[in-house]
């Protein structure tokens, strides 16, 4: 398979993701990476370079905020991500359109022949 | 401490590589050393982060890919922002050069320990040493030089060796292509400005016009010493 294509499928539904990710608590983006890659059974094993633009995409829209926390002791100095009240609506909005948009493409794509078959026939 | 240096290494050429502006460089720098030293508390090693992350042109293609256009846009902004910085610099430098030479010899005559420069300016038509048409021929030379690239004839117009190591053809082209790529014909003249400068010891001819071109308006500023030779060039 083409990785490219599988990446673009991918990447359309980043956003969506990681507000929802923040919407429950603020995360620091190690964590991000780290549950999105647990919670997608390896699906969505996003790095660096992808998410650090998509979260400074939304902080510039003000759909996230950060703050830095200061180093204690062992622990590392974090930049925590919070989603905002604006970024919570737009959560919203996304979501109501995941819903139309993922039940349309499935059932686009569940449609009889899925191109193997025809190779085959 | 070998890790910590790997570590910075690693950064340096991932930011290196990536086009995007400078503010943005350097949250990536920090949201990177942040990343990775959470990554470590979690108990991965060095080694696995970059596994993970890929080598520094996997991780700065793949930020590369995910930036904005207009974020990378900001990049040759960034750029060309830098080289008219250098341009100033390598003038400031020439400037340098002209006033300390000025100062070395206005201070061999007085001595006063003061860093000063003491200029006297007079009109250049009240001049006993320089012609103004003289002066004005010489001037629109060193402009006709620069306006067809002749950077070669340029160089050989100046004064000393000092100066021509401190200017090459590049930084006059530099300077040149900074004002405008395409200057266009010239239209006309605008403000005029001449003055004999005297330090005590030395005369220099110093001339300035604005001159107006299709697509540029540019003011140079040029001085002579008192064998006509070449001594200063500005544009902007």
């Amino acid at each position: 398979m083409n990785d490219k294509y599988a990446k673009q499928l991918k990447k359309g539904v980043l956003e969506i993701l990681v507000l929802k990710l923040l919407a429950g608590q603020e995360k620091y983006g190690y964590q991000l990476i780290h549950e999105l890659k647990l919670k997608s059974d390896d699906w969505f094993t996003l790095k660096e370079g992808t998410l650090y633009p998509i979260l400074y995409r939304l902080e510039e829209d003000g759909m996230i905020e950060s703050r830095w926390t200061l180093a204690k002791g062992k622990e590392v100095s974090k930049k925590y991500y919070t989603i905002t009240g604006k970024g919570k609506v737009q959560l919203q909005e996304l979501l109501r359109l995941w819903d139309g948009f993922s039940t349309k493409v499935n059932e686009i794509l569940k449609e009889g022949g899925d191109g193997t078959e025809e190779g085959a026939g | 401490m070998e890790q910590k240096k790997a570590q910075d290494k690693y950064i340096k050429k991932v930011l290196k590589l990536i086009r995007c502006s400078k503010e943005r460089k350097d949250s990536i720098l920090k949201d990177l050393e942040a990343d990775i030293a959470a990554a470590m508390e979690c108990g991965e090693s060095w080694d696995e982060i970059v596994n993970r992350l890929g080598t520094p042109e996997v991780l700065a293609a793949e930020f590369n890919e995910n930036i904005e256009e207009g974020e990378a846009g900001k990049s040759r902004q960034d750029q060309k922002i830098l080289m008219i910085a250098a341009v100033i610099l390598i003038l400031a430098v020439i400037a340098g050069v002209v006033i300390w030479k000025v100062s070395q010899s206005g201070q061999a005559e007085e001595n006063d320990g003061l860093e000063e420069v003491r200029l006297e300016q007079i009109e250049l038509k009240d001049s006993q040493h320089f012609r103004v048409e003289e002066v004005e021929r010489a001037y629109s030379e060193v402009v006709r030089l620069i306006v067809e690239g002749e950077y070669d004839k340029l160089l050989e117009e100046w004064e000393d060796d000092v100066m021509r190591t401190l200017v090459t053809k590049e930084t006059i082209k530099a300077v040149k292509d900074n004002v405008g790529e395409n200057w266009g014909t010239f239209q006309k003249y605008g403000s005029t400005y001449s003055v004999e400068v005297n330090d005590g010891e030395s005369l220099w001819a110093l001339i300035q016009i604005t001159e107006v071109y299709e697509n540029v308006t540019v003011t140079f500023r040029v001085t002579f010493n008192e064998d006509m030779e070449l001594s200063g060039l500005y544009i902007w």
